[in-house]
């Protein structure tokens, strides 16, 4: 049978649309193939009838199988870079997901295992598995498939971590990736593998996939808590900062009526005390702040560890728990000197290891950070009102 | 005709042989010659010599040249030198596993 040209062209169309992507391998079959047409056909059949004929024969388990073999064997002496590139990727995975619940618990080092994972994938698994795959086929649409895949998945992962470290831009890279996923990516993974591409990726991949996902569901979740914690605490502060401005406008003139000097100068070092802590708080997060005090700007606590500074002393902070513990105790004795009967919950001054736990212990990140912030204004209030108590009733 | 097992380990064997034989040879004259050889005994499926073939040909043992035919590209593979040195070894290994099989096989202990 003799070939015409166009025919030798829907051979080479056919050989392509089933996955044929090494432009070696295309050349090499539609050579073969046509040989055969050429030496066996019968030419009295029509050629299209011959040629499926034909592949069949030859070809029983399709094109697509000789490509996967030749990839196989080709990849075979990547096997190590393989099996490292998916003990990175599964343990970046877990990892990563590990720090996802973590963080929703409001546990240490959630964003340090976030962040460890982050870089596991997106440094390591991703980039083996784009070089793995580029080396398996010469087609344009599938380099750019590969590369798109890469791309979506780098920002994805970028996204998530900005995202769960408040970072700005975190959204944006998120949409990218998933953007870039659903209009490139996956039609290109459809078109070139057909039905079963999802059956076509490895276990290890699918896993990664998995747990990628999963984590981004916790750091969107995570992200409305907070948010949700963190306003309420927000407003409460608000709240309790009004009402110490009026006490402080009541005290005002009560202590120019009364006169309590040792009682007003240890409630006047407390509160000056906190207002000069609670300032420094607003900087340590937010070195920019201009009205120096806690709002929606003030997003992450950097560098500072809140609790260590409070509980342990452990930078040796120009603030601590101990020294406001002393101003506190202080000022109960002025207090009970004038009025012997008066208590306080918050002010419950038995034990000091104990009292530093409780109110400190959970200042770790920024809901704790928060919390501990509207402590600070509520033992201002209490300390205030307390005041003003003992001098109305000296009065 | 000999099943696909027998012939697995002994492909790359094959192949090699048959190019320093011949020079140059293209995938469907590779697979009709050894047709022919073995008396149609050893039928090569095109689906285990394209990829064996490219497997040499990124280890470097064999290279190819192209040429056109009509509107189609036909490919010769050759050995490289490398590929010389390495079919050399590859099929001294396969007679002395011939060898050692008659003996396992006919259950005489080899006198060397």
């Amino acid at each position: 049978m003799t070939l015409s040209p166009l025919q030798v062209d829907l051979i080479k169309g056919d050989i392509r649309q089933n996955g044929i992507e090494l432009k070696d391998l295309q050349d090499d079959l539609l050579d073969h193939i046509c040989c055969i047409l050429e030496y066996e056909g019968n030419d009295n059949s029509p050629f299209d009838e011959v040629y499926e004929r034909i592949k069949h024969q030859f070809f029983p388990d399709g094109y697509r199988e000789i490509q996967e073999q030749t990839n196989y064997l080709i990849t075979q002496k990547y096997n190590t870079m393989k099996k490292v590139m998916n003990v990175i990727g599964i343990g970046s995975s877990a990892v990563l997901m590990l720090g996802s619940i973590m963080k929703i618990q409001s546990l240490p080092a959630a964003n340090e295992l976030i962040l460890l994972g982050a870089i596991g994938l997106t440094l390591g698994y991703l980039p083996m598995l784009l070089i793995l795959t580029l080396k398996q086929s010469d087609m344009l649409l599938s380099k750019i498939r590969n590369v798109s895949g890469f791309l979506g998945a780098e920002s994805f992962i970028v996204g998530v971590l900005f995202q769960v470290l408040h970072l700005p831009g975190g959204q944006e890279l998120l949409f990218l990736g998933i953007g870039i996923v659903l209009m490139i990516f996956l039609p290109l993974l459809f078109k070139s593998a057909g039905a079963d591409a999802l059956t076509k990726l490895q276990p290890a991949t699918i896993s990664v996939l998995l747990l990628a996902i999963v984590s981004t569901f916790f750091a969107f979740s995570n992200k409305k808590t907070t948010h949700g914690y963190r306003d309420s605490l927000l407003s409460v502060n608000a709240n309790l900062e009004s009402s110490i401005d009026s006490k402080m406008a009541r005290l005002a003139t009560l202590r120019k009526n009364v006169e309590a000097p040792n009682l007003t100068s240890s409630a006047q070092e407390v509160i000056s005390y906190v207002d000069a802590l609670k300032e420094y708080i607003v900087l340590q997060v937010d070195p920019t702040s201009k009205s120096k005090k806690l709002n929606e700007g003030n997003v992450t606590m950097e560098g500072v560890d809140l609790r260590d500074v409070m509980i342990d002393n452990k930078a040796n902070h120009q603030f601590n728990g101990h020294e406001l513990y002393d101003k506190l105790v202080r000022f109960k004795k002025e207090l009970s000197t004038i009025e012997p009967q008066v208590n306080s919950i918050l002010l419950d001054m038995k034990d000091k290891d104990k009292w530093l736990q409780e109110k400190f212990n959970n200042a770790y990140d920024t809901n704790g950070l928060y919390s501990i912030y509207c402590l600070l204004s509520q033992i201002q209030l209490e300390v205030a009102s307390l005041e003003i108590e003992a001098l109305s009733n000296k009065n | 005709m000999y099943s696909k097992e027998l012939l697995k380990g002994t492909l790359t064997t094959i192949i090699l042989k048959l190019l320093s034989h011949n020079g140059k040879m293209y995938g469907y004259e590779i697979t009709q010659r050894v047709k022919i050889l073995s008396d149609d005994k050893i039928l090569i499926k095109e689906g285990s010599l394209y990829p064996a073939l490219h497997k040499l040909k990124d280890d470097g043992l064999v290279k190819t040249d192209e040429e056109m035919i009509g509107n189609r590209v036909r490919k010769y593979y050759s050995l490289t030198d490398k590929g010389k040195l390495s079919t050399e070894k590859k099929v001294n290994e396969l007679h002395q596993f011939i060898g050692t099989l008659q003996n396992i096989l006919t259950d005489k202990p080899s006198l060397a």
